[in-house]
């Protein structure tokens, strides 16, 4: 029955809308990859300015804007990031879905609600801590706002899945704590835990406000801030932010290319579990 | 038991901790920030309601909550329609190798920062030279100010958003259809049902969950635009395009006015705790 | 629940205290107090913007080439560091409320109400010998506190905003001579526009990121001329009045007849039109001059309009301060002085920015027409003062103006509107 409804106008004609709407998700993206390569002043692009694989505009963000910072730390505040939210959201899910903690709810929903607050709301309150207590320009202050309630809540899911079996089983046969959690409960929610750290790397990666507010030395600019920042300098010569831009986006790209099926499935798992 | 009580609060504590300092605490110090006058240099002083006085008489600030409110209302609805539309035909009709390479193209602009999106958008949209005026060019059409009229500033600006977020949704949504039970769709086709009562009858009422998420999480992303705005407008012309985040910010960290930015911010929590309340309350009336 | 929310509200009170009340920025805990007597050279930080927009020697290199002499001198290290531009004023006082350790000893300010005001800043007047008095010329220009005490020691003095031609354009056109009064200049606009409608006959931008940068070159000049003053005798705010309003009305003129179009209001690059050769006037800083001839661009360029009060523009004089938590004072001062001194600047200006000298025994001179304007009508360029809220005011004011570059303010309604806010909402 669905065959003959695959000859029918209708599906052609979706088909249709539904490739063009694809082209214009990455039209843009494929833009910005052609401009980086452009070596025009003006603000008329011409194909002809376009000299692909020639790579005057990065040099130049790399010669004459020192872009190797910044990208080392945007690569520096996204492994701590990722391993800080693993390692806490792992520990706190599995307290809160196995162990019986007294107002283990409350707390929970506390760390929860959280997810509803506006986060202008806590930076400028972090903001005056972070400055009071000398951490602003550190990698600490860039990472601390990513630890967010959503990856406990993710995790608790995953972690409230694992048969109660097992973790008995392994009881009895004179495991330490520390074993069942390690050994057992962690490797059974690895897929989750990938998610979780393709999630983190993506914030981190792309957070803007508050690596704005919180790195106000050049030398602890993210590759975001430093992006965001080059534009005021070349108003009408769009080749070294468009590379900025590439740069900044082909990070996440590739990582997106080598475990696509991570990526999605991570997500379609956070959404249909939530 | 008490022992496995122990070993919980054990696993728990530090990251508790860690909650309460840098997440949970900063809310009650902003609340407080909000009663006060506070520019960083001198300790905060005791202003009781003056900020909030402030705030309801600030034209600027209703310009830009009026603004969020538009910008919401374009970007929800419709990045949660399209993401649905795209992500039920692909999972219907499409589910095949070419609707996976289509599923994994339309992921991509998530992957780019607002930033990323917002220099390329630039990019397009510039009056003079730009890419979209090029091509309407080409049919006589143009050129256009995207950026340069208030009206179709903030509905490029809110455009902008929803092409860089409707990827996620779509894979969300994708996910939910595919896990609709075969035997539940078939049936519906042996009874005879058009595609458009299979969408409305089966496919929509199964994934409410979903949509539940998905509007959701879009209400509460786009009340707190900030990126975009930053990069492709600055909230101009006219303040057509600050958002309540981008004053926030603009107050808080460019003017250093604290007590004044806390009770803007209080303000929009309190905004999207109302919102929130309403919408649980729209969807739980439904539910069933 | 009701335990727990308890229990985050003390925990979360305390951290209020902790964090909100410490109040003023940790002056004496700096780690690296020195003792002058010990061998351990003392270190001073210091904090300059990038200047350097070409191909030459970087701001880095230039500057640890010429702190070698000072270090060596006075047995101490300086640390530099070379800012962007971007946020720069913010930057600047985020950082000197991080205190000493974080925060420069020695720092460049373009800003400096709110500096002052919170007490950031060192007050230099007992560093200054009559010698440096006859030397530094432009010291009256530096920033002074209510006291009548200096704040801030002027570093880069100049960079006034004059009008620049493009002559291909207005030969095209048939014009032959520069305008002088604001109806010559309207004049010379229509002519322009009707000779070539597919340029703009002159370029302003009342949509930068931001108010102060927008004003700069696109209201300032005009306000000059129209003999406003931006505070009265009593210091007071007096942008409320005759000279903004004649401005605006200017403005609108302009805005209305096709002078500009909507790209006015945009993040759009004022400067890349002229260079671009797509706009045939624009206002802008004498600093501009060299990318304009490097990009051949056939200029010309006048100090500035005729307005009903005469011929007038604008100028910046940005300085060079000490913070008010440096440990070494007297070493700071030294610096600045060395560095504003001939033996810097004069390279300075060659080889990363060139600016009017400011001592008497300087050899360098700007480029011409510059180097006459200075010597004949420095009475004519005047200094937007820093006030309260200053930066906010502008950006209200921008903001203000866009509305009526689009219709849907009167100038009146600008001033207005602009005052109610500025009065209600940012001056205490």
């Amino acid at each position: 029955m669905i065959r003959r409804e695959r000859r029918s106008l209708g599906f052609i004609v979706g088909v249709i809308l539904v490739t063009l709407f694809a082209v214009l998700c990455i039209v843009p993206l494929v833009y910005m990859i052609l401009v980086s390569f452009a070596d025009t002043t003006t603000m008329y692009i011409r194909w002809e300015d376009i000299k692909l694989f020639d790579f005057f505009n990065y040099r130049y963000l790399f010669e004459n804007r020192n872009f190797g910072r910044p990208i080392l730390n945007s690569l520096i505040v996204v492994v701590i990031s990722v391993i800080a939210v693993d390692l806490l959201s792992c520990s706190m899910a599995y307290g809160f879905a196995k162990k019986p903690i007294p107002g283990k709810k409350g707390l929970f929903n506390l760390v929860l609600a959280t997810m509803m607050i506006p986060t202008q709301v806590v930076f400028i309150s972090l903001y005056v801590m972070m400055r009071q207590w000398h951490l602003l320009n550190t990698y600490i202050a860039l990472v601390i706002p990513l630890i967010g309630a959503f990856g406990v809540f993710m995790m608790r899911q995953f972690i409230q899945g694992v048969a109660n079996d097992f973790v008995e089983a392994a009881q009895i046969d004179g495991c330490s704590e520390f074993v069942i959690y390690t050994r057992i409960v962690l490797p059974m929610v690895k897929p989750a835990r990938i998610t979780l750290a393709i999630f983190t790397f993506n914030s981190a990666w792309n957070a803007l406000l508050w690596p704005l507010i919180a790195a106000t030395k050049n030398e602890m600019q993210t590759l975001t801030v430093a992006t965001s920042s080059l534009t005021s300098y070349f108003a009408t010569n769009y080749g070294p932010p468009m590379a900025a831009a590439t740069l900044s986006f082909l990070v996440p790209f590739i990582l997106y290319c080598l475990m696509q099926k991570q990526f999605v499935e991570g997500i379609a798992l956070g959404g249909v579990k939530g | 038991m008490r022992r496995q009580a122990a070993y919980g609060i054990a696993y728990i504590t530090p990251g508790m901790l860690i909650f309460l300092v840098f997440c949970i605490a900063p809310i009650f110090m902003t609340v407080f920030y909000s009663f006060t006058e506070y520019n960083l240099a001198q300790p905060p002083e005791w202003i009781a309601l003056e900020n909030y006085a402030k705030v309801f008489t600030n034209s600027q600030l209703r310009r830009a909550l009026f603004n969020t409110v538009i910008y919401v209302i374009i970007t929800v609805p419709l990045q949660t329609l399209m993401a649905m539309l795209v992500a039920n035909f692909l999972a219907e009709y499409l589910n095949n190798r070419y609707g996976r390479f289509l599923r994994s193209i339309i992921f991509i602009p998530t992957l780019a920062s607002y930033v990323a999106a917002a220099s390329v958008w630039e990019v397009i949209l510039a009056s003079k030279g730009g890419l979209l005026n090029e091509i309407l060019g080409v049919f006589g059409l143009g050129p256009f100010n995207w950026l340069g009229e208030p009206t179709s500033a903030l509905i490029c600006v809110s455009l902008v958003a929803v092409w860089k977020s409707v990827g996620y949704f779509t894979i969300i949504f994708y996910a939910g259809m595919m896990n609709i039970d075969v035997s539940v769709r078939e049936a519906a086709l042996i009874d005879g049902a058009t595609p458009r009562q299979r969408f409305w009858k089966i496919t929509v009422p199964l994934i409410k969950p979903i949509t539940y998420l998905n509007v959701t999480l879009g209400i509460i992303w786009s009340f707190q635009a900030f990126d975009i705005v930053y990069k492709l407008t600055g909230g101009g012309p006219f303040g057509a395009t600050s958002t309540v985040a981008y004053i926030i910010y603009a107050y808080a960290f460019q003017d250093f006015r604290i007590g004044y930015a806390s009770a803007v911010a209080v303000l929009l929590l309190v905004v999207i705790l109302v919102i929130h309340f309403i919408q649980q309350h729209f969807f739980e009336g439904k539910e069933d | 629940m009701k335990k727990v929310l308890a229990l985050a509200l003390a925990a979360s009170l305390s951290i209020g205290m902790l964090a909100g009340c410490g109040g003023e920025p940790a002056a004496q805990t700096s780690g690296n107090v020195q003792s002058s007597g010990s061998g351990d050279p003392v270190e001073l930080t210091l904090w300059l913007p990038i200047y350097q927009f070409g191909d030459g020697i970087s701001d880095e290199d230039f500057w640890t080439e010429k702190l070698d002499t000072f270090e060596a001198e006075n047995n101490c290290v300086v640390n530099l560091e070379i800012l962007s531009w971007s946020d720069y004023a913010t930057v600047i006082y985020t950082g000197m409320l991080s205190g000493a350790g974080e925060g420069p000893d020695v720092v460049y300010v373009t800003e400096t109400y709110d500096l002052i005001d919170a007490g950031l800043l060192a007050l230099l007047d007992e560093y200054i010998t009559d010698e440096d008095r006859e030397k530094y010329v432009f010291l009256d220009q530096g920033a002074y506190n209510a006291d009548g005490q200096l704040c801030t020691w002027p570093m880069m003095a100049g960079n006034p905003c004059v009008v620049y031609y493009n002559m291909d354009m207005l030969e095209a056109a048939g014009i032959t001579e520069l305008p002088t009064t604001w109806d010559d200049f309207y004049n010379v606009c229509m002519t322009l526009k009707e000779a070539n409608p597919d340029v703009w006959p002159f370029i302003q931008s009342w949509g930068a990121t931001n108010g102060v940068s927008a004003m700069l070159a696109s209201f300032w000049p005009f306000f000059f001329q129209a003999g406003g003053t931006v505070l009265d005798e009593e210091g007071n705010l007096n942008l409320d009045s005759e000279a903004t309003l004649e401005v605006l009305n200017f403005i609108n003129k302009l805005n209305t007849d096709g002078v500009f179009d909507s790209s006015i209001v945009t993040m759009d690059d004022p400067n890349g039109k002229f260079v671009n050769g797509e706009a045939a006037i624009i206002i802008n800083g004498t600093g501009n001059a060299a990318t304009y001839t490097e990009q051949g661009i056939n200029w010309q360029c006048t100090l500035g309009l005729e307005g009903p009060s005469g011929v007038a523009t604008n100028f910046s004089v940005d300085s060079l301060a000490v913070a008010s938590y440096c440990e070494n004072k007297a070493l700071a001062a030294d610096l600045i002085k060395y560095i504003t001194s001939a033996a810097c600047m004069d390279d300075y200006h060659e080889q990363i920015y060139g600016m009017p000298s400011l001592t008497t025994d300087a050899t360098y001179t700007e480029p011409e027409p510059f180097q006459s304007m200075y010597t004949n009508d420095a009475d004519k360029m005047h200094v937007v003062p820093s006030f309260e809220g200053s930066a906010s005011f502008m950006d209200q004011f921008q903001q203000n103006v866009q509305g009526m570059l689009m219709g849907q303010l009167t100038p009146e309604q600008v001033i207005e509107q602009t005052m109610t806010y500025y009065n209600e909402q940012i001056a205490s």
